[in-house]
């Protein structure tokens, strides 16, 4: 009765190519996958981020604004932890967009993170035209909204994206829940090595 | 070493708020009103996504309207500015309040209670427009597809 048991423990440790994310359409015989489309946000030394700016690496996004009381600072210190674990790997970024552009202003948001004493080639924080970033917010929150039974809100949700060098979301997780970035700090890592 | 140094300062601040509840009356009373405050916030604060989505749905709205329905232009434009004005009000709420532990300094209990209570008259209000402005513009778009 052992030996099946052990022989299923053993595969489930073996690490699994992530799935990619999100709706996929059949396109003359080929399957078109969800990616994340065109954008262009300043960040906080003024530079423009595109998703060029990403060719070849994979990145975690998430939302927040500099003035939120509850959610953000759990969030912003997960993503520090993803920061401080990835922090000598090139071939992973961090982006952080704020939903608060008025307020949230390439000054504010350079003051934000010099405050966590981040790099800022490593970790960006992007503003920009509010609707353009709400807009890309729904993108990145698409595929979070097929599996949950919350009804919305999704962009002050905390969560995390995973995005590939293809642009294709493979993981996200509840960047309040410390455990559950654990397992996405694992996803990261399968995703690299994946990528080699 | 700064990084470090800011993740020691706040994991600290975080330990020392999370493992010892005052028991100082007066703070209790003032985390109560906090803790009200927050979950007003929590409850409202989620709803800015769809805020902006109904904006932006607007928008699309108004732009298939002729040029000459000046009438539902404008109300279009009136309901994106009440979306507009709840998500302002939320943002500049949420700047300038402070948690009672910072201003124990400069007023005392008394003092500290009347701007909680103001701070959770200006959330409500919050609420209210936001509310108010999402339901308006459900309104709209509900009577433009009837109308498509």
């Amino acid at each position: 009765m052992l030996i099946p048991f052990f022989v299923w423990g053993c595969q489930d440790t073996a690490p699994k190519d992530l799935p990619i994310l999100g709706e996929r359409d059949v396109v003359n015989g080929d399957t078109v996958y969800h990616a994340i489309p065109d954008f262009a946000f300043i960040d906080q030394d003024s530079q423009l981020v595109t998703n060029e700016t990403f060719a070849g690496k994979a990145y975690v996004a998430d939302f927040f604004f500099v003035h939120c009381p509850t959610i953000c600072p759990k969030t912003s210190a997960q993503m520090l932890r993803i920061y401080e674990h990835f922090q000598n790997d090139d071939r992973l970024m961090l982006v952080a967009h704020t939903v608060d552009p008025k307020r949230d202003t390439v000054a504010a948001l350079k003051k934000y993170s010099d405050g966590l004493g981040v790099s800022s080639s490593k970790w960006r924080f992007l503003t920009g035209e509010k609707d353009s970033l709400y807009e890309i917010a729904d993108d990145y929150f698409s595929i979070a909204m097929e599996d949950s039974e919350a009804p919305g809100g999704f962009d002050h949700s905390g969560r995390l994206i995973l995005v590939d060098k293809n642009r294709h979301i493979r993981s996200f997780c509840n960047g309040t829940d410390p455990a559950d970035v654990d397992r996405f700090i694992k996803d990261i890592e399968n995703l690299l090595n994946e990528e080699k | 070493m700064k990084r470090l140094i800011f993740v020691a300062v706040a994991t600290t601040l975080l330990a020392a708020s999370a493992c010892q509840p005052t028991t100082n009356p007066d703070y209790q009373a003032e985390e109560k009103v906090h803790d009200e405050i927050m979950a007003i916030h929590d409850e409202v604060m989620p709803k800015m996504g769809e805020v902006n989505r109904l904006g932006r749905e607007l928008k699309k709205a108004a732009e298939k309207l002729p040029a000459t329905d000046e009438y539902n232009k404008a109300n279009i434009a009136q309901a994106i500015r009440q979306l507009e004005k709840a998500d302002d009000a939320m943002g500049r709420w949420m700047a300038n309040y402070q948690h009672p532990s910072k201003k124990r300094g400069e007023l005392n209990h008394e003092y500290i209670m009347m701007y909680l209570d103001r701070e959770k008259e200006k959330v409500e209000l919050v609420r209210t427009l936001t509310a108010e402005s999402m339901s308006t513009a459900k309104d709209i778009l509900a009577g433009v597809e009837k109308t498509e």
